[in-house]
């Protein structure tokens, strides 16, 4: 492991690799991953692989703008196939007030440039023939929206560091962070130290640990989030479905599995083991979406963790007081969606001093102020 | 019999060249090498294939199986039919 590093990353799932990837490609590669387990363990390699535009906040409609575009040519510039498909994403309507707001959401993504739109039961059942459109009374869909196989993204960005000779240390556990008068010095290990004056904390639900280290307090609270695959099956479900009414999401994978997940009653913590309230529900809700999914079984369940922000949006951007740690965390359960620009800005902001879109609202001291805007389009 | 015709995984097809040569490529854990390979992500969730891929990883890599360990388990450990869980039955008609 090398002893100095002009940047120190810290953690090995999408973020921290993209940045990692970002930086070298910009020049700086002088830079060295730290992952205290392996590539991808944490909710990077634990998610559907979800891609949204379909938000109800302004920041999170744009940087899922920008990265389903760079998605879109994501596996040829890294060599490897991501599996990103743009199939859709379906939201289900179940009554008037949420159409109201529906209506509102897409007037929103469409002034920012993102096709979505309403349509009728009809026109949801022809995308989803199994649907069941009994009590629905409209959705929304976009059909630049789609699905990537998150553990494919990290894979890519993997062995594109390797290629660029970009040292990723795993199972490294990063113990503290030595910073005097405000300047980051070292970066403490479980396998030894590295000199530094850059850290990025691209950690997750982990990145208030990483934060106390430098005496920074980041308000992200960790959540279980659980989701299941069946059995594999024929091509019946394109799209990801949504339903905020049953906090569910489900689509099909490329392997042929329904995967999905659902809200449960969590409280804040780390314990990340499955439960039979989520089989239990998740169950019910999908029947009721899909009937025919009574006769399919479910293979196996397993669970993540969201790391929520007090505005379910992502923090990216320095640190008020230790100014060269760098924020990419926060992503509330969606890091992997927002990940292509959120890590290309991070890179931006270290090598050129400014970024290609102003991102300063997304900086860690907006909390220092009451909210004004909080994404309510959470699901799972 | 040749190495590129013995099936260690048999829900998901996966020979044991394919597992030496992602254990090559640097998948040497346990978990990331079933993420990577897909072997113990079947109907059988690693019943007939975990141990076999063990003891593969430990003579590529000198680990002892001590120090390899095995994949966390996942629910429901056998596969369960929707309806189950839904508390119906699988006889019940649509509505």
């Amino acid at each position: 492991m090398k002893d100095k590093a002009e940047v120190v990353v810290i953690g090995g799932g999408v973020n921290g690799l993209g940045v990692a990837y970002w930086l070298a490609k910009k020049g700086l590669d002088d830079v060295v991953v730290l992952e205290k387990s392996y590539l991808g363990s944490g909710a990077s390699g634990r998610n559907t692989g979800g891609v949204r535009q379909q938000w109800a906040s302004k920041y999170n409609i744009i940087l899922a703008r920008e990265s389903v575009k760079m998605f879109e040519k994501l596996s040829d510039e890294l060599n490897f196939n991501i599996m990103f498909r743009q199939t859709g994403y379906l939201i289900l309507i179940w009554d008037e007030e949420e159409l109201e707001q529906f209506k509102k959401n897409v007037k929103l993504q469409n002034s920012l440039g993102v096709p979505s739109k309403i349509i009728t039961p009809e026109e949801a059942k022809e995308i989803v023939p199994p649907l069941n459109i009994k009590n629905i009374i409209a959705a929304t869909f976009c059909k630049k929206d789609g699905v990537l196989h998150p553990l494919a993204l990290v894979w890519g960005y993997e062995r594109a560091l390797k290629r660029m000779g970009i040292e990723i240390n795993t199972f490294t556990e990063v113990k503290d962070i030595k910073v005097e008068n405000g300047e980051i010095k070292e970066v403490v290990t479980n396998r030894g130290n590295i000199k530094t004056n850059i850290v990025v904390n691209a950690t997750g639900p982990h990145a208030p640990i990483i934060g106390k280290m430098v005496g920074v307090d980041i308000p992200i609270t960790p959540y279980r989030h659980e989701i299941m695959v069946s059995e594999p099956l024929q091509p019946i479900l394109d799209p990801m479905i949504l339903s905020f009414k049953h906090g569910l999401y489900v689509t099909q994978t490329n392997r042929g599995e329904i995967i999905g997940g659902i809200s449960t009653d969590e409280k804040p913590g780390y314990d990340i083991r499955g439960t039979v309230q989520f089989a239990e529900r998740f169950s019910r809700a999908i029947v009721e979406i899909i009937p025919q999914m009574k006769y399919v079984n479910m293979l196996r369940q397993w669970a993540g963790l969201y790391d929520m922000t007090p505005d379910a949006q992502p923090i990216i951007g320095p640190t008020e007081g230790v100014h060269e740690m760098i924020q990419i965390n926060g992503f509330s359960g969606h890091g992997v969606m927002l990940n292509p620009i959120s890590v290309k800005l991070v890179a931006e902001l270290i090598v050129d001093g400014k970024t290609s879109i102003d991102i300063s609202p997304l900086s860690l001291d907006r909390f220092k102020e009451p909210m004004e805007v909080k994404e309510k389009l959470v699901v799972g | 019999m040749v190495k590129d015709k013995k099936i260690v995984c048999r829900c998901e097809d996966i020979t044991e060249e394919e597992i030496i040569e992602a254990i090559h490529e640097g998948y040497t854990d346990i978990e990331s090498l079933k993420r990577y390979v897909g072997f113990a992500t079947g109907p059988c969730q690693g019943k007939t294939c975990l141990y076999h891929v063990i003891r593969i990883l430990a003579r590529e890599t000198g680990k002892s199986i001590e120090e390899i360990g095995i994949t966390v388990p996942r629910q429901p450990i056998k596969p369960v039919p929707f309806a189950v869980f839904a508390g119906q039955s699988e006889e019940e008609e649509e509505e």
